[in-house]
């Protein structure tokens, strides 16, 4: 899952050190267009509902962050 | 002077925070009070002080933000209540919570608009029933805006989002949430806060610390520079450029520029009044500048330029919008058919398109503030479809990002495209702007300007503050973006140098402020949004 997650991160920004990077909202790395594109593809990519209420900081600003997310709402 | 104070209370032009008495009189007076009581009750000072700031402004219209709070009050225990029944499924709660949520939102959004935009519906109807010859009448209300009614209405409705998304707890304590909503420094111009960010720290009544009140009067004193040094020298050259307006390109062009500088100087002078404000009570509210004009494009302006009215946007509007089940379908349709790239770029458009339509509205009821809103809408639009195709000419070029050209071309281009946002913002109607905006290009000569310079209400010595002032601006931005260390290199001085540098700046703000002459340095220019 981390995997594809990355794929599809990189997809998006390929600037972006996604691997290392552990502030990718709060440092200002990923714009709220990146971040729609990401959420829309993850929806789909793992059959996911991502709301407005996930959107924060704290589950964007790093990969593994995202996982956990991803996988916490893949578990509901 | 205490009459004085009073009869600005009778009048309404209230106790702005750029007029001597906010600072030297009423926040002293305020902390003073509030440190002499005990703990317990040192919240009810600063509600005192919240109303009668509020009352100096708007006299009986105080119920509004009592409104607002009550509204926020009872819709938050009702949906938490909600929440607390596990008799009915999950699925149902929710729903009934988001029927509570969008009740109690469009209250407060009537309220916003019957109060503020009344008029300007009621002649807009006028307007589309005379075109199809109807013979629809209104007659003004011209009603009294309650003052900070566009603050507390967005504040209100961030504290009811964030209590149906469970981000928060509703809160029990009905002081609490009205000491949130009418904190006399934010009450005016914002920052528009998050009620988790300060209302703790608000009700606690924690004594003020030496510290605080140092750092918290540093502030306002750099706000003061901003707004009484700078932007009020210019307020009486926009104001004259403004209104004889369309005789040259060169005066358009020097309106533009001179107001953007005034707005800028204005409103984050008077946010670091406002911040340093709740800094001497050790309230650390959230940062609404961040220079600004050191922004790559349009959108990375608006994070950097009334940073919080941006973030509330983007959290209540932009993210729900996008996210909607109807949306994320479209997006998808619309990326399966034609591609990744435009599906990325139309999908968020309606989103965006509700944004800047509620940016402009939220300015007020004119056809100019609307248009601004639409002028970034499509200027961020274009810069998103641009930015690729100029990324990819920028590697053929072989020219970095961060290089020279590059950032000097990014700069130039946004100063410009700002400077003719403001215009437009500013100008009494849109045609006034547009004809503006049309001499720019078609009829213009510097020596219109050079000629004219006198006679815009600003001496030789205006001038020369509002530029060396400007200058020192510049200078501690450029360090500020550089992460330089200002205020920590300051405070490792001894303290003769500290307090001598303190006393200049004093000074400075007493002998170069615009004060007199019938100028009157309450209007500050967000407070009437």
């Amino acid at each position: 899952m981390r995997d594809r997650i990355l794929e599809i991160l990189q997809d998006q920004r390929p600037d972006i050190d996604f691997e290392n990077e552990t502030e990718l909202v709060s440092g200002g790395l990923l714009e709220s267009f990146d971040i729609v594109s990401i959420v829309s593809e993850l929806d789909d990519e793992f059959d996911i509902e991502i709301t407005p209420k996930e959107l924060k900081a704290e589950n964007f600003d790093s990969l593994d962050a995202l996982t956990k997310l991803v996988e916490s709402l893949s578990e509901e | 002077m205490i009459n004085h104070f009073f009869d600005f209370m009778r009048s309404g032009t209230g106790v702005s925070y750029a007029v001597w008495y906010y600072p030297a009189l009423f926040l002293p007076l305020v902390l003073l009070f509030y440190q002499l009581i005990p703990r317990t009750f040192r919240r009810y000072v600063l509600l005192v002080a919240n109303l009668l700031f509020y009352v100096s402004f708007s006299g009986l219209l105080v119920i509004f933000p009592f409104l607002a709070s009550g509204i926020s009050f009872g819709a938050g225990l009702l949906m938490e209540s909600i929440s607390g029944n596990k008799e009915i499924k999950r699925k149902e709660r929710t729903k009934k919570k988001k029927q509570v949520l969008a009740a109690s939102i469009v209250l407060l959004l009537l309220i916003l608009v019957i109060m503020k935009y009344a008029d300007f519906v009621g002649l807009t109807i006028v307007r589309i029933s005379q075109a199809f010859h109807g013979g629809f009448h209104w007659n003004l209300l011209e009603l009294a805006v309650p003052v900070g009614i566009s603050y507390f209405t967005l504040e209100s409705i961030a504290y009811l989002t964030d209590v149906f998304r469970e981000d928060i707890a509703a809160e029990h304590d009905f002081i609490k949430l009205l000491l949130f909503m009418t904190f006399f420094p934010k009450l005016l111009e914002g920052p528009i806060s998050r009620y988790n960010e300060i209302a703790d720290r608000l009700s606690a009544g924690e004594p003020v610390r030496a510290n605080d009140l140092a750092v918290g009067y540093q502030r306002i004193l750099w706000g003061l520079f901003k707004k009484l040094v700078i932007a009020d020298h210019l307020a009486p050259a926009v104001d004259i450029l403004f209104q004889n307006n369309i005789m040259d390109g060169s005066l358009s062009l020097a309106a533009a520029v001179l107001f953007t500088l005034q707005e800028y100087m204005d409103f984050s002078g008077t946010i670091d009044i406002v911040i340093g404000s709740g800094m001497t009570l050790g309230i650390h509210m959230h940062e609404n500048f961040r220079q600004p004009f050191f922004a790559k494009n349009a959108s990375d302006f608006w994070r950097r330029w009334h940073i919080t009215l941006g973030t509330f946007f983007k959290d209540y509007i932009f993210y729900p919008v996008t996210l909607s089940k109807p949306v994320m379908k479209f997006t998808k349709k619309i990326r399966d058919r034609f591609g990744k790239y435009v599906g990325n770029l139309a999908a968020p458009a309606l989103a965006l398109f509700l944004v800047w339509l509620s940016n402009g509205l939220w300015h007020g009821p004119r056809w100019t503030y609307i248009f601004y809103g639409m002028y970034y809408f499509v200027l961020i639009e274009l810069e998103n479809i641009v930015e690729g195709p100029f990324l990819f000419l920028l590697e053929k070029m072989k020219l970095k990002e961060t290089s020279v050209p590059v950032r000097v071309f990014r700069f130039v281009k946004l100063f410009f495209l700002v400077i003719i946002g403001e215009m437009f913002f500013r100008a009494d109607t849109f045609s006034v702007g547009f004809e503006m905006f049309k001499q720019i290009f078609t009829n213009f000569h510097w020596n219109v300007l050079t000629d004219n310079l006198g006679l815009l209400g600003m001496d030789f010595w205006d001038y020369w503050t509002v530029i060396v002032g400007t200058l020192v601006v510049i200078i501690i931005s450029v360090l500020k973006e550089r992460g330089y260390p200002i205020r920590a290199t300051l405070m490792s001085k001894p303290l003769v140098v500290r307090m001598l540098f303190w006393y200049a700046c004093v000074f400075v703000i007493v002998l170069f402020g615009a004060y007199g002459n019938g100028y009157d340095a309450a209007g500050m220019i967000y407070a009437k949004f």
